[in-house]
């Protein structure tokens, strides 16, 4: 298997305050990894440094994707290499169409890699097949993007987009929380539609739930910006029953 | 002081001078023209210490000794279809620097009771309803008197009553190759009881330094519905004053602009609501660029019970631009019930960029709805890092952004070719402000 990410020694500053302090972590094509960790330990820190987020100050250390610098792309570049983040708290952004905003997405990916734009039909057709895995509505699509959307309905919604834009690797920032259960099995369902040989999972969650319906090959503990802990699935039964404090 | 702002404006008494044997009108005309033009010199140009006018920049009218454009009026067609509203199969009038120009414009498919007249025309003949209106603004400012003693072009509508016009009147304004040029527009649209009627003005023009001065006098009759659309685009070059009067009984009245021209634009307008159960719309979107100044004002005169007026303003500010709002609501101590809202919101794409929001309520009756709020914003960076990590460029995010800030007034237009053109000159004008901002600037690698 080969290596898809490959973080050595990642130092992250938030306004000037040190929140990641020399993370390790290698991801390679066709796994799933887990991370769990205490509140604030800086796992969404991760997640958007690793997305692009430009306010996020990389001090230190490197990150491979795919053989290459990963930081010095922008965030709409890396969205165009296959980077996808699920985020933790999707943005509502009123007078926005979701379907306006995908396709202009999936079109902005589509346009960086010299590919041709999906028109109007083929991009509906698309759009509705992969709503209809997630249980969304084509009317929840023509609504502005997350806006008025329950907790469970912005998750749902960044599934359907991230099926939509079929990502190489999909860094999930605790999707499953604020998911019924139902929901949670729909949208695991959904998340093992992108398991693949050549593409790679990261979930960040709270909770071993997910992990039942999503198999993960490593399971990570971030606690204070180090990940301290890897193990098996195992690691994460382990913490559900004894909780962080025993095994940072 | 005095002296040197009168001489400051003398380019425009010889402006007079020279264009008053051309100026249409005999009689008590020309000697309302002769007053107007002596007030207006000992007016002079309003300066910023007048609250009204703080935001204004008039720089431009001091220095050039702007002249109405005599010749005649030449312009491709191919102009005037990019400055009209696409796919819009309306009737449509053309002014090429400020002058009507007959073989330019499209008038066959008017219904013939309805035929707009020439202000020029109107103003030969001189007689009837024309004179009340003029006689109007006699005790106006000094726009209201320069435009009163240069006044020679314009339309004159009269919708009589209960007539229901359905294909809108397409209006538009060209200015090409007329350096110190000037046009001194005026037009008048009467509605008949329970008429309706839609106008659409669409600006544009090259980069001539040019002087666009236009009044437009609307007055509706009970039941009557009148709507103004407004695209304002003229060249870089042109400072823009427009103002636009409002008289109406129990009627409605809606207006709806957009504007990212000239160097320098000053638009305001004032409406009268004279009879119960009148109702005032306003939406106005403003789009400043580096180097601009939008100024708008409106005042909103609510002197009887039981009317209505909301106004919505939006602007997008980029680079070192201006763009001011100043909204005066007057409820009067008689009007009990008025319902007056209005809702300015600025974003800020660049940080030297100036918005100045001043709502005004001015309240004397005790049983009132009245609400304003005013937001000065920048994109949000959150909205932006989530369509950039979906893959949008940072411009492509931008650009998205602004237009839905900016759809969310001139989506409720119901001319469909009307608001495609509002959403498609939102579009074009972000893709050449992205431009600008995209530019590398001095320092950068
Ligand atoms: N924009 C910000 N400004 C200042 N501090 C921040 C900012 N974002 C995150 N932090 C801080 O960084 C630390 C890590 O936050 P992060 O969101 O990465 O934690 P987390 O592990 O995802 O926690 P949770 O499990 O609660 O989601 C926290 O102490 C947080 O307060
Ligand atoms: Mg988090």
């Amino acid at each position: 298997m080969s290596t898809l990410l490959d973080i050595k020694n990642l130092h992250v500053a938030i306004k000037g305050e040190e929140i990641l302090k020399g993370l390790d972590l290698t991801i390679a094509s066709g796994e799933v990894h887990a991370i769990m960790g205490p509140n604030g330990a800086g796992k969404s820190t991760l997640a958007s440094t690793l997305a692009g987020r430009e306010d996020y100050e990389v001090t230190e250390g490197s990150v491979l994707y795919q053989g290459a610098d990963l930081l010095e792309l922008a965030a709409h570049e890396r969205a165009a290499k296959g980077v996808f983040l699920g985020f933790q708290y999707p943005t509502e952004i009123p007078g926005v169409s979701n379907l306006n905003f995908l396709r202009s997405a999936l079109n902005a990916q589509r346009h960086q890699r010299g590919e041709p734009p999906l028109d109007g039909g083929a991009f509906m057709k698309l759009a509705r097949e992969k709503a209809g895995q997630l249980g969304m509505s084509i009317d929840m699509l023509k609504r502005f993007v997350n806006v008025g959307f329950s907790g469970g309905e912005k998750k749902r919604n960044e599934m359907v987009q991230m099926t939509v834009l079929d990502p190489t690797i999909a860094i999930l920032d605790e999707t499953d929380s604020g998911l019924d259960i139902d929901a949670l099995k729909v949208v695991a369902d959904g998340i093992n539609t992108m398991r693949g040989a050549d593409k790679a999972i990261l979930l960040i969650t709270h909770y071993q739930r997910l992990l039942d319906y999503v198999k993960p090959d490593h399971v990570h503990v971030l606690a204070d910006g180090r990940i301290v802990r890897s193990g098996g699935p195992e690691l994460a039964l382990e913490l559900e029953e004894k909780g962080y404090q025993s095994v940072a | 002081m005095m002296m040197d702002q009168s001489s400051d404006i003398s380019g425009f008494q010889k402006a007079y001078d020279t264009t008053r044997p051309a100026l249409p009108g005999g009689g008590w005309l020309q000697e309302l023209r002769h007053i107007a033009m002596t007030r207006f010199m000992s007016l002079g140009l309003p300066g910023r210490k007048l609250e009204s006018w703080r935001y204004a920049d008039l720089k431009a009218l001091r220095k050039t000794p702007f002249q109405p454009v005599t010749k005649a009026p030449e312009a491709d067609i191919a102009a005037i279809e990019k400055a009209a509203i696409a796919g819009l199969d309306a009737p449509r009038l053309v002014f090429v620097n400020g002058r009507f120009s007959r073989p330019l414009s499209r008038l066959h498919t008017l219904p013939a009771d309805l035929a707009p007249k020439s202000l020029r025309d109107v103003l030969m003949l001189g007689g009837g309803s024309i004179r009340d209106l003029v006689m109007d603004l006699r005790d106006g400012d000094a726009f209201d008197q320069l435009n009163t003693a240069m006044m020679s072009e314009g339309v004159v509508i009269e919708v009589p009553e209960g007539m229901q016009v359905k294909t809108p009147i397409e209006i538009v304004y060209l200015v090409t190759d007329a350096d110190n040029g000037a046009a001194h527009l005026r037009n008048v649209i009467r509605l008949g009881q329970g008429a309706s009627l839609t106008v659409v003005e669409s600006f544009a023009g090259d980069d001539s330094r040019f002087f666009t001065n236009q009044i437009t006098q609307t007055t509706l009759a009970d039941g009557a519905d009148l709507t103004l659309l407004r695209r304002q685009h003229e060249g870089s070059g042109t400072v823009h004053v427009s103002r636009t009067y409002a008289t109406l009984g129990k009627a409605r009245f809606q207006m709806a602009s957009i504007a990212s021209g000239s160097t320098s634009t000053r638009h305001e307008l004032r409406a009268d609501v004279t009879t119960e159960g009148g109702h005032v719309g306003y939406e106005g979107i403003q789009l400043a660029r580096a180097g601009q100044v939008l100024d708008t004002l409106t005042f909103m005169d609510h002197a009887v019970p039981s009317c209505t007026s909301t106004q919505t303003y939006r602007a997008v500010l980029a680079g070192q631009s201006k763009a001011a709002f100043q909204g005066k609501v007057l409820v009067r101590r008689d009007a009990q019930h008025t319902d007056a809202r209005q809702k300015a919101d600025s974003l800020l794409l660049d940080r030297a960029a100036e918005a100045s929001t001043k709502p005004e309520l001015e309240i004397y009756a005790d049983d009132v709805q009245c609400a304003h709020g005013a937001t000065v914003g920048e994109l949000d960076a959150d909205q932006v890092f989530y369509l950039m990590a979906r893959g949008l460029a940072p411009n492509e995010a931008r650009a998205l952004l602004v237009e839905a800030f900016v759809a969310e007034l001139c989506g409720n237009i119901a001319n469909e070719p009307v608001r495609d053109a509002f959403l498609a000159d939102a579009r074009n004008w972000l893709t050449s402000a992205n431009a600008a901002m995209d530019a590398p600037k001095e320092g950068d690698q």
